[in-house]
């Protein structure tokens, strides 16, 4: 018997191959979820801050910081309410984690953090170029992160 | 459960997992992880074991004995024999895990061969051991499983080795 329960971790932004990535690991490897933690990941890209800085001769009102802040959590709670419906109809509940930073570095960190034990990713995210094979985040985790990857990608 | 001779009509095919090897800790590891973690979900499924047989190189065979045919056609024999013992001691993995499964060897370029394998026998998960023969400690992802995890047309599993 385990002490603890093996962890499997989705990582998620608001782009269909991720959606995609979700449910096809919810469909093809429902009984090994079922019987494991499933946790959701969605990072919040740091903004951009810069250009809102320049625009306002270099006083950016805080209240226009916080404001924009809040809104990516906003939308970051959104899409793993989202998500956690979905896991809902086929059965898992999920449990959902969202953090600000970028995106590769702070995937592979809440892996080792989580010891989650399968991670799965879509193929791309939001700047999904046709020419690339495989999307910048995607790319990186699957070399850096410590646990096996599981790369889901959506046929055309 | 002896269900094997009875067509079961279900509306939903069976998912097919291919898990390519070679004869590297790293691809034994792969399917042994497979077989623990996803048990589950592969008894549902058809379980194929992969490995490729890069082309024999012969240029320097020539050169050295102007061509034997024979020795040429001896060597190929023995690599094909190597690789069907590693898909039988597979194999045998996958019963100890109460799961049957199918081999399948081809000649080629191992990358190209296991995504060309993927479309054939139409896919639904291949798994891959995170680097090969040639591991380099520096590399992150070996070479095999960095082509197969950008080109295959189905979602891949890299399942890598913890130090």
């Amino acid at each position: 018997m385990e002490d603890e329960k093996k962890k499997v971790m989705v990582a998620i932004d608001e782009s269909e191959y991720s959606r995609y990535a979700l449910e096809w690991a919810l469909q093809n490897l429902h009984e090994s979820i079922a019987n494991k933690q499933l946790l959701i990941f969605t990072v919040q890209p740091i903004s951009d801050y810069s250009y809102l800085h320049a625009s306002s001769y270099g006083a950016a009102p805080p209240e226009l910081i916080r404001n924009i802040q809040e809104n990516q959590k906003k939308i970051a709670l959104n899409l793993l309410d989202q998500a956690k419906d979905l896991c809902n109809k086929y059965g898992i509940t999920a449990e959902t984690v969202t953090e600000v930073g970028d995106p590769k570095e702070l995937i592979c960190e809440v892996v080792e953090k989580s010891k989650v034990q399968l991670l799965v990713l879509g193929s791309h995210g939001r700047g999904a170029l046709k020419r690339a094979f495989l999307g910048s985040v995607s790319n990186h985790c699957v070399q850096s992160v410590k646990c096996p990857v599981l790369v889901v990608k959506k046929t055309a | 459960m002896a269900e094997e001779g009875v067509e079961v009509a279900t509306s939903m095919v069976k998912t097919k997992v291919m898990v390519a090897i070679d004869d590297s800790e790293y691809g034994q590891h792969a399917l042994k992880w497979a077989l623990k973690t996803l048990g589950s979900t592969i008894v549902d499924s058809e379980l194929v074991i992969y490995t490729a047989r890069p082309p024999v190189d012969i240029g320097y065979l020539y050169a050295s004995s102007w061509g034997t045919a024979e020795l040429i056609k001896e060597i190929k024999e023995s690599e094909k024999k190597a690789a069907l013992d590693l898909l039988n001691k597979a194999k045998a993995i996958c019963t100890d895990y109460g799961i049957t499964a199918e081999g399948v060897t081809e000649v080629g370029d191992p990358k190209v061969a296991i995504c060309n394998a993927v479309e054939k026998l139409n896919i639904q998960l291949l798994v891959v051991g995170s680097h090969g023969r040639g591991a380099v400690t520096r590399t992150f992802l070996g070479s095999v499983s960095n082509y197969c995890v950008n080109h295959a047309k189905c979602p891949v599993l890299v399942v890598k080795k913890a130090d």
